[in-house]
C-alpha cells in the first residue's frame, strides 16, 4: 500500500516515513504543502497522511484543494491542535480522520490501515483467498496452516493483490501502489517480484493463486 | 472619611438654598423694617405738625389750645403719649402733654445744652404756612417717662398769628414722643414670620433635593450594578450606551477597558494554546522517534542515531522551554539584571561563532561593518542570548547564497547593532509581527522545529529589560533587518530610561 507522508517537522517526518516502510507500505514523504500537494496529485495513495501547519500551503487548503478536484483518496490529520473547533474543521473539510499529537505510532498505523481496508470494502483484517490467508494486522501469510515468510516488498505486493482479489492489476497499478517514488522506475521489478511470490505461495498440491491475465495484469483467485 | 456624592450634593444645594433663603429673608426683613420705620416716623412727624398747627400768637403771647377729650393719648395712663412745646430760641416750654408730668422731652437732633438754634440756616425749608415745618424733623430713641421704650421727633414750625404787623414768622419747636411698642411687636411678628417660613422653606428644598438628587444619582448605581455584573468568564460583555451624557464618557472607558482586558485574556488563551502547541510537537517527535525504534530490534547504531535524534529534540525543548521561562519572567519582573563591563566587538564575535559552519554550508556572504569600541555596562549573558537570537534568526531564514550582515554604530548616548539577512519572506507590514510570540511568517518548522516564534519577542523583551529598544523592518523577497538600540552609560550610571 502506498501511503504519502507530509510533515515539515523533520524528526517526526523521518520516523514515520521509517516506521511505514518498516510495516511495509510505499512511504512518500514531503516538508512543505505545495511538494505534498503535487505528491497528491501524481500517483493515487492509498492514504494520505497530513499535517495541518505546514509551510507554504497548510494542510487544510490541501484537503479542500483535493476533494474539490475529486481526490477521494483517505486523509488522515495529523496535528497539535485539540480543540473540538479544529477537529470538526478538519473532518468537515474532508479528512477521514484526526489524531492530536503526540499519538502513539501503533495507533497510527492502525488507523491507516483501517482506511486501507475502507478503501478496498474489507471489514475483516484478515484476508482470506482459498486457503491462503493474510493477517494485514500482524504481517502473516498462512496457507494452509503453513506459514509462508516473505520479504517486506513481496508481502506488499501479495496484499495488494489479495485486497483486489478476483480483479486484474496492472503492472502500473501495483507500482504505484506497491513502490515510492524514490525506486528505481523499471518495468520488469514487478515481473521479478511476482515471481518470488508465486515460489513461495503456489503448492503443486494447492490451486494455483496467482495468475497472469495477458494484457491486463495479474490476478490473485483461486480456480479450480 | 470621604462623603458620598449623594450627601456632598444635598449638602452642597442644601446649604446653598439655606443661603439663598436667609439671605432673602433678612433682606426682605430689613426692608419691611426699614418701610415700617419710616412710616413711623412719618406718623410721628405729622403729630408734631398737628400739634404746631395748635399753637397761636396773639400780642405776643402763644396760646396752645389742646382739648384732652380729642387727644386722649396725651393724658397720663397706659399708652400716653408725650409732647413739648418751646418757642423757637427760647427755652422756655410752651406747652407740654400732661403726661409728660414733671419730665421734659429732648430736642432731638441736638445737644442737650444746645438749642434748636444751632441747627443750621440751610436746613431750614421755607415755611408758608401755620404748622408748615421748615426744618427736616429730626428723630431720635428715647426712653420715656413711663419707662417704656420710645422714639421722638422734633420740628420746627411756623404758627398762626393774629397780629397784621408785618414781623418775622414766628416759630416753635416741637417734640412729640410716643411708644415703640406696636412698632417692636409688629417687627417681632414679621421676623417670626420669615424665620418659619425660611426654615420650613429649607426643609421643604431639603426634601426635594433628597428626592432629585436620589433620582439624579440612580443612572450611577445602575452603573455600578451593571459593572459588578460583569463577569471575568465572559470578556467580551460590553456595558449599554443608555445612560445619561455625563456618564457616557464613564461607559465609553469601561468598554474600552474591557475590550482591553479581553485582548489581553485572548492573548494569554492564544500564548497558553500556542505554548502547548510548540511542546506537542517535539513531543510528538520524541515518540515517534522511540517507538519507531523500539518497534523491532535493530543495530547498535541505529539506536544510536535514534537516540541522537531525541536528544536533539530534547535539547530544542529545553532552548524552547529556557525561553518560555525566560519571558515568564520577564513579564513578572524577576529577572535579575547584572551591570559589567561589555566589549561589543568581542561579545558579536563570540556569539556569532557557533553560526560560522551552518553559513558557510548555506553558502551566505558573511559581512561585519562599524567599529562600536565604546565600552558599555550591562548584563552580558541576557546581551548574549539577545544576538544568539538574532544571529540564529537571520542564518536560518537568509537564503542558500544569499547575505548576513552585521552593522554596528556608536552615538553619544547609544550604541547600534544592525542585523540584515537576505531571502525575507515577510512583508513591511508582517514585519512587526516577528516580534509576537509564536508568530512565524511561514507555519511550518522548516528548520528542524527549533523555530516557534520565541527568538525574536524574547530579544525584544531582553532588550527591553536592559533598557534598549528593537526595530524590525522587512521586504519580501529582499532585506530583513532588525536594529537593536543600546544605551549608553552616563558617568555616573545607567542613562536614563534605561533605569526602571
Amino acid at each position: 500500500m502506498r501511503v504519502l507522508l507530509v510533515e515539515d517537522y523533520a524528526p517526526m517526518r523521518n520516523a514515520l516515513a521509517r516506521g511505514l516502510t518498516e510495516a511495509g507500505y510505499a512511504v512518500d514523504a514531503s516538508s512543505d504543502g505545495e511538494e505534498g500537494l503535487w505528491y497528491a496529485r501524481s500517483a493515487p495513495y492509498d492514504v494520505i497522511v497530513l499535517d495541518l501547519m505546514l509551510p507554504r500551503l497548510d494542510g487544510l487548503t490541501i484537503l479542500r484543494t483535493l476533494r474539490k478536484e475529486g481526490c477521494d483518496t483517505h486523509v488522515i490529520i495529523l496535528t497539535a491542535r485539540d480543540a473540538v473547533e479544529d477537529r470538526v474543521n478538519g473532518l468537515n473539510a474532508g479528512a477521514d480522520d484526526y489524531l492530536v499529537k503526540p499519538f502513539s505510532f501503533e495507533e497510527l498505523l492502525a488507523r491507516i490501515q483501517v482506511l486501507v481496508r475502507r478503501k478496498y470494502h474489507h471489514k475483516d483484517p484478515v484476508l482470506c483467498i482459498a486457503d491462503l490467508q493474510i493477517d494485514t494486522i500482524r504481517k502473516q501469510v498462512h496457507r494452509g496452516r503453513q506459514p509462508i515468510d516473505l520479504t517486506a516488498r513481496e508481502y506488499a505486493l501479495l496484499e495488494y493483490l489479495a485486497r483486489r482479489a478476483g480483479e486484474p492489476v496492472s503492472r502500473t497499478e501495483i507500482w504505484e501502489h506497491v513502490y515510492d517514488f524514490h525506486d528505481s522506475a523499471q518495468s520488469n521489478v514487478v515481473d521479478v517480484y511476482i515471481g518470488y511470490l508465486r515460489r513461495k505461495i503456489e503448492r503443486p498440491d494447492a490451486p494455483r493463486l496467482i495468475h497472469t491475465r495477458r494484457g491486463q495484469g495479474y490476478i490473485l483467485e483461486a480456480r479450480p | 472619611m470621604k462623603l458620598s456624592l449623594r450627601t456632598r450634593l444635598l449638602l452642597g444645594t442644601a446649604g446653598a438654598t439655606a443661603c439663598v433663603l436667609l439671605s432673602a429673608g433678612v433682606l426682605l426683613y430689613r426692608q419691611i423694617e426699614s418701610q415700617l420705620r419710616a412710616e413711623f416716623d412719618h406718623a410721628l412727624a405729622t403729630k408734631a405738625s398737628l400739634l404746631a398747627s395748635l399753637v397761636e400768637e396773639e400780642k405776643g403771647e402763644f396760646e396752645f389750645e389742646l382739648d384732652d377729650r380729642l387727644m386722649p393719648e396725651f393724658v397720663p395712663g397706659d399708652h400716653a403719649e408725650y409732647f413739648q412745646i418751646w418757642p423757637e430760641n427760647d427755652t422756655t416750654t410752651l406747652a407740654r402733654s400732661r403726661s409728660l408730668g414733671g419730665h421734659t422731652l429732648p430736642i432731638a437732633g441736638v445737644g442737650p445744652s444746645e438749642h434748636l438754634s444751632s441747627v443750621p440756616e440751610k436746613t431750614r425749608t421755607p415755611a408758608t404756612h401755620s404748622g408748615a415745618v421748615n426744618t427736616a424733623p429730626r428723630f431720635r430713641d428715647l426712653l420715656l417717662p413711663d419707662g417704656r421704650l420710645g422714639r421722638c421727633v422734633t420740628i420746627t414750625a411756623l404758627i398762626r398769628t393774629e397780629s397784621h404787623e408785618v414781623r418775622s414768622p414766628t416759630r416753635v419747636v416741637v417734640t412729640y414722643a410716643r411708644s415703640i411698642a406696636s412698632l417692636a411687636s409688629a417687627l417681632q411678628r414679621i421676623r417670626s414670620l420669615l424665620i418659619w417660613v425660611s426654615l420650613a422653606a429649607i426643609l421643604l428644598s431639603t426634601a426635594l433635593l433628597l428626592a432629585s438628587v436620589r433620582a439624579g444619582l440612580k443612572p450611577l448605581s445602575e452603573l455600578a450594578r451593571a459593572i459588578s455584573a460583569l463577569r471575568p468568564d465572559q470578556p467580551s460583555t460590553r456595558m449599554a450606551m443608555r445612560t445619561p451624557r455625563e456618564l457616557t464618557p464613564v461607559v465609553e472607558q469601561m468598554n474600552a477597558l474591557l475590550q482591553r482586558v479581553e485582548t489581553a485574556i485572548q492573548g494569554e488563551k492564544s500564548f497558553s494554546a500556542d505554548v502547548a502547541h510548540e511542546l506537542r510537537t517535539p513531543l510528538a517527535g520524541l515518540r515517534s522517534t522511540l517507538e519507531v525504534s523500539l518497534a523491532r530490534q535493530r543495530d547498535a547504531d541505529d539506536y544510536r542515531v535514534d537516540m541522537a535524534g531525541c536528544l536533539s529534540i530534547t535539547t530544542q525543548m529545553q532552548a524552547m522551554v529556557g525561553n518560555l521561562l525566560c519571558l515568564a519572567r520577564l513579564e513578572t519582573g524577576n529577572l535579575p539584571r547584572r551591570e559589567e563591563p561589555i566589549d561589543l566587538h568581542t561579545l558579536l564575535s563570540d556569539c556569532w561563532k557557533p553560526f560560522e559552519d551552518l553559513a558557510r554550508d548555506k553558502h551566505l556572504t558573511v559581512t561585519r561593518n562599524g567599529t562600536a569600541t565604546h565600552a558599555f555596562t550591562s548584563d552580558k549573558d541576557l546581551l548574549r542570548q539577545v544576538f544568539t537570537n538574532l544571529f540564529e534568526n537571520a542564518v536560518h531564514y537568509a537564503d542558500a547564497g544569499g547575505f548576513v550582515e552585521l552593522d554596528t554604530q556608536t552615538c553619544p548616548t547609544c550604541t547600534q547593532v544592525t542585523i540584515r539577512n537576505s531571502g525575507s519572506q515577510l512583508s513591511a507590514e508582517d514585519a512587526p509581527r516577528s516580534l509576537e510570540h509564536f508568530w512565524r511568517g511561514d507555519t511550518g518548522r522548516q528548520h528542524t522545529g527549533q523555530h516557534c516564534g520565541l527568538g525574536l519577542p524574547l530579544a525584544r523583551r531582553l532588550l527591553e529589560h536592559l533598557g534598549g529598544t528593537i526595530q524590525v523592518s522587512s521586504q519580501k523577497g529582499g532585506t530583513f533587518v532588525v536594529t537593536c538600540t543600546l544605551l549608553q552609560h552616563t558617568g555616573t550610571g545607567m542613562s536614563e530610561p534605561e533605569r526602571r
